[in-house]
């Protein structure tokens, strides 16, 4: 979107030594499946907590309905590949393409509410998305679609992550994304300043919706199925989780959140019945000490470390 | 014709019947709501501890339907209150996210907790009262569909003359006006919302037992789904306003019955969702919302 | 600054990986712990559990190896599932695997299991395609310890038309669960087949709780009998508002209905003409129920239901599988030895597996009207 700074040059040279060690590792099978899939997930999960941070935490419009535009996405994919049998690359742009549509049909009436009205309107929205979903018989209806050929790798969802990511970073920066923040600190003092709060809102939205469907297809290229019971309102709060124990508005934020929360529940897969309560009492534990998150809305960087490193001594 | 008519008169019994329960949970929702803007995802398994406070008062105690009803009400409250105090009370100048998600990690808490200690299967609600079945013509009613409704109406009732005609109420009113203000003229502001809280609970608890006895079965999970609905009844009738949840919630009760009515059961849920979002964007305050004075 | 934490994470990955190793002979047990139909999937893996635990009573396998159950959430999703056999198959490395519950979950794991090469037994997946690859030839690696849709949807609308004589029913159809649409498409077929029909059709989604003002609609439609595919949950409430509205014709339903809390819930009065297809009684005089309900009191302090002899039925094929290939068997020799059941003794009878690896056995039809389960009819189709 932008000229390529000398600082995303480093981060991009060291995106690729990661994924040439990760990918070695795979290889050498140092890395079993188990960790590939989660490592898989994690970059899933980066793509939608990064995406849902585009509408929560920089343009400050509070959506739950992730899940829904995940569904979209996964349902569109598994369609193209499997029943019209196109390429994957054409699945992933359409799955990405109809999330973000319906993003934005749905984001121009809906964001005119704010705060939990708008929370919970989208709450509502992502739970009809699945009903209706369960309800179309062609794409399998309440038993799902199944067979799906596994198209992910980690090599595609990896870099696929990183161009979301880029772009979202490179959007943030943007005269767009500027207006977006200043929506976020106030909207009527922006409105006020010219800002077409209206278009903002609905475009950070739309973007946000597009990059959930291009996970979705991810996800259900990755595990052979898309069915709605993966796609309930607790998927959306997953995410949103990422997002706030990361920080709202930090993206370094919402990828760590991404990491740390999908190794926990990877870690607590051995001790099912204590998941679920393990993991509500982190959060609200986490919301009572630090309701910023882990990095407030800043980015991951030097200078914090500096700073923590300072404070340790 | 006749037959349909018939139909329609029937689905509208079931829909006022499901909506008092949704509004019976509604009335709690609207009050903390209205006292806190908070979102307290929480009511739903409120709810859910109230119908197994009955149960455990019923079959472990062998106590009779009213006692147990009434203790099930102050165990509710006693929840409330420490739900309050542990996670809502520390979080009150805290961005509302932070408290919205608080309040979905307490839901999930309460749910799995329940799950740990209970398991996830269902259990049977011990039949207090028979339900005695009235034909009216080709319609019929229960007995325990009546009592249902005549107990949230009470509620109802009840609840508007403590918010309306009593020292409690007026410090509710004053809170929910304008904390600071009200903190000046010397009003506890956390005991009011304590109050608040325990009130909401105990009614959440006597929707749960009477759901227990008239569905017969009660599980660690039955409050999700209703918990989100009376939040939408509640919205409907405009949050905050006591009136208000039990129209929305008899609203939304029929409005389900008539989806499922003319043949699209799997969509009542939808259906339910898209009223609250169209009341969201063309009332956003409610069907009664314009009276803003009797605002809790 | 980014890879400086994925590589803590990775170092972290590492040492988790290589604290786990045991002696024993490791099974897995992949179920639905938590989330919408977490109670089906602990049922079951009580029972797999239960298997389990008698093997060992008696010294093991092979006489000296312990089974060790290792269990994976599936979080009652397909996706997740796809996870925790993944983590069973390449991190814990187990034999076998048993489960998941339902067959959209089943069918999520069966390309991992069958790409690995590891036996997995579905205690409970009733869907057809479960034990068939996608070109429709059978999966060598898939079993089941079920009836499948299109037997018991035959069996119950042979009875409805032969025993019951009656031909207009009207179905009313879990369409959250695979497992109740194969059901009800079956029955449909075959009642037609015997001349009947299907005079209306409503269908409701799991967890709900109110289901008047289908059943409203039904009851205009005149049927003679309702079928109701679908899990007791559900079920039992239905019962209880269809003769509350006045619905006095019979029910008829499937192997979902067996438990203890069906009765309990709808009530004794409401189930009269109610009839449902099952595998199991739990008041069955056959002493092979009698000692698995008395070993299940023992294990767990509670009433078994059809999900924990399922899971105990699928831990005993696979464990005398396991037997009879022989210790340090590859997972080849294993799934071959468990299409080759023939005659085993399990709860409630005997086990054979015919070509597709689905178990043959005469749907017992159970009489509901006294409260408990009576046996009214063995039906063979």
């Amino acid at each position: 979107m932008n000229v390529v700074h000398k600082q995303d040059l480093k981060i991009f040279i060291a995106c690729a030594v990661l994924y040439a060690v990760i990918q070695g590792l795979i290889c050498l099978e140092i890395i079993d499946p188990f960790w590939e899939l989660n490592i898989v997930m994690i970059c899933i999960n980066i793509i939608l907590a990064v995406s849902l941070n585009l509408i929560n935490g920089y343009t400050g419009q509070f959506s739950i309905g992730h899940a829904g535009f995940m569904a979209v996405g996964a349902y569109m994919g598994a369609v193209v590949t499997m029943m019209w049998e196109y390429p994957f690359a054409l699945g992933i742009v359409l799955a990405t393409v109809a999330a973000g549509v319906l993003g934005a049909l749905i984001g121009l009436p809906t964001l005119r509410l704010n705060g939990d009205y708008l929370c919970i309107a989208t709450l509502g929205l992502g739970e009809i998305i699945r009903i209706c979903i369960l309800n179309i018989e062609y794409v399998g209806g309440a038993s799902g679609l199944m067979g799906i050929p596994r198209e992910t790798t980690f090599t595609n969802v990896f870099w696929i992550m990183i161009v979301i990511v880029f772009f979202i970073k490179n959007f943030k920066n943007s005269a767009y994304g500027r207006c977006c923040l200043a929506i976020r600190e106030n909207e009527i003092a922006a409105d006020t300043m010219g800002i077409n709060t209206t278009k903002y809102k609905v475009m950070a939205f739309t973007l946000g919706a597009a990059f959930a469907g291009t996970a979705g297809c991810m996800f259900s290229h990755y595990f052979f199925i898309a069915h709605p019971a993966s796609f309930t309102f607790m998927r959306s709060f997953d995410v949103l989780t990422m997002v706030v124990l990361g920080g709202l508005g930090s993206m370094t934020g919402s990828i760590v959140g991404a990491m740390l929360l999908t190794f926990l529940s990877a870690a607590l897969s051995d001790f099912p019945e204590w998941r679920m309560i393990i993991y509500s009492i982190t959060m609200i534990v986490l919301m009572l000490y630090r309701p910023q998150g882990l990095f407030g809305n800043e980015e991951l960087s030097k200078e914090m470390f500096g700073r923590l490193l300072g404070k340790g001594k | 014709m006749e037959n349909l008519l018939e139909q329609l008169f029937q689905q509208l019994i079931n829909g006022v019947s499901l909506g008092s329960i949704y509004a019976l949970i509604a009335l709690g929702y609207t009050m903390i709501y209205g006292i806190m803007k908070l979102i307290n995802f929480a009511h739903g398994d409120i709810y859910m501890l109230g119908a197994y406070f009955g149960y455990w008062a019923i079959t472990g105690l062998g106590l009779p339907f009213l006692p147990a009803i009434v203790l099930a009400m102050i165990g509710a409250a006693a929840v409330g209150i420490i739900v309050e105090r542990l996670a809502y009370r520390p979080m009150r100048n805290a961005p509302r996210i932070a408290i919205l998600i608080t309040a979905i990690g307490v839901s999930f808490l309460l749910e799995y907790g329940m799950i740990l200690f209970v398991s996830p299967q269902p259990r049977t609600f011990p039949p207090v009262f028979e339900a005695t079945v009235y034909h009216f013509g080709p319609l019929v009613v229960n007995s325990q569909q009546i009592i249902i409704l005549i107990i949230s109406l009470l509620l109802m009732g009840l609840l508007t003359y403590i918010v309306n005609h009593t020292t409690a109420g007026k410090a509710m009113r004053a809170v929910s006006f304008d904390a600071d203000a009200a903190k000046l003229m010397g009003i506890n502001i956390d005991r009011t919302i304590a109050m608040t809280f325990a009130i909401g609970s105990a009614l959440a608890a006597a929707g749960g037992v009477l759901v227990g006895v008239y569905y017969n079965s009660i599980d660690p999970l039955m409050g999700m789904t209703p918990g989100i609905k009376a939040f939408v009844a509640a919205v409907l009738g405009g949050i905050g306003i006591i009136p208000g949840a039990m129209l929305g919630g008899i609203i939304l009760g029929v409005v389900e019955a008539l989806v499922a009515g003319i043949g699209l059961s799997t969509f009542r849920d939808a259906a339910a969702f898209l009223i609250l979002i169209f009341i969201l964007l063309y009332k956003p305050a409610g069907l009664l919302g314009k009276n803003v004075s009797e605002k809790v | 600054m980014k890879s400086w934490k994925k590589c803590a994470m990775m170092a972290a990955m590492a040492v988790m990986m290589a604290s786990s190793a045991y002696a024993d002979v490791k099974v897995g047990a992949c179920f639905e712990y938590t989330g919408g139909v977490a109670m089906y999937g602990n049922h079951i893996s009580q029972g797999f559990e239960l298997a389990a635990k008698e093997v060992n009573a008696k010294g093991g396998l092979w006489g000296s190896e312990k089974v060790v159950v290792v269990k994976a959430d599936n979080k009652s999703e397909p996706g997740e599932s796809g996870n925790a056999m993944t983590k069973l198959v390449f991190q814990e490395k187990v034999v076998a695997v048993c489960g998941p519950a339902t067959t959209g979950c089943v069918m999520a794991t069966a390309p991992i299991t069958f790409g690995a090469k590891v036996p997995q037994i579905a205690p409970s997946a009733t869907g057809e395609g479960v034990t068939l690859q996608k070109n429709g030839k059978v999966n060598p690696y898939m079993f089941r310890a079920c009836f499948i849709d299109p037997f018991q949807g035959s069996v119950m609308a042979k009875f409805a038309a032969e025993n019951k004589k009656t031909l207009k029913c009207a179905v009313y159809m879990d369409k959250s669960s695979d497992y109740a649409k194969g059901l009800a498409a079956n029955f449909e077929k075959t009642l037609k087949e015997l001349g009947g029909n299907v005079v209306a059709n409503e269908a409701y989604l799991a967890k709900d709780v109110d289901f008047k003002a289908a059943l409203t609609r039904l009851k205009a439609a005149n049927p003679e009998a309702i079928y109701v595919p679908g899990y007791y949950e559900e079920v039992s409430k239905i019962i209880k508002q269809a003769r509350e509205l006045g619905i006095t014709v019979p029910m008829y339903g499937c192997d979902g209905w067996e438990s203890p809390v069906l009765a309990e819930i709808a009530g004794k009065a409401a189930l009269k003409d109610c009839y449902y297809v099952s595998a199991f009684s739990a008041d069955d005089p056959d002493p092979s129920i009698k000692a698995f309900m008395k070993a299940y009191k023992a294990f767990k302090g509670e009433n078994a239901d059809v999900f924990v002899q399922q899971g105990y039925n699928a831990g005993k094929v696979l464990f005398a599988a396991m037997e009879k290939a022989g210790k340090g068997a590859n997972s080849q020799a294993i799934a071959n030895a468990m299409a080759a059941t023939k005659g085993l003794p399990i709860a409630g009878g005997t086990l054979t597996y015919d070509a597709k690896h689905n178990p043959v056995m005469p749907g017992l039809i159970l009489d509901l009207s006294s409260g408990v389960a009576k046996l009214v009819a063995k039906v063979n189709m």
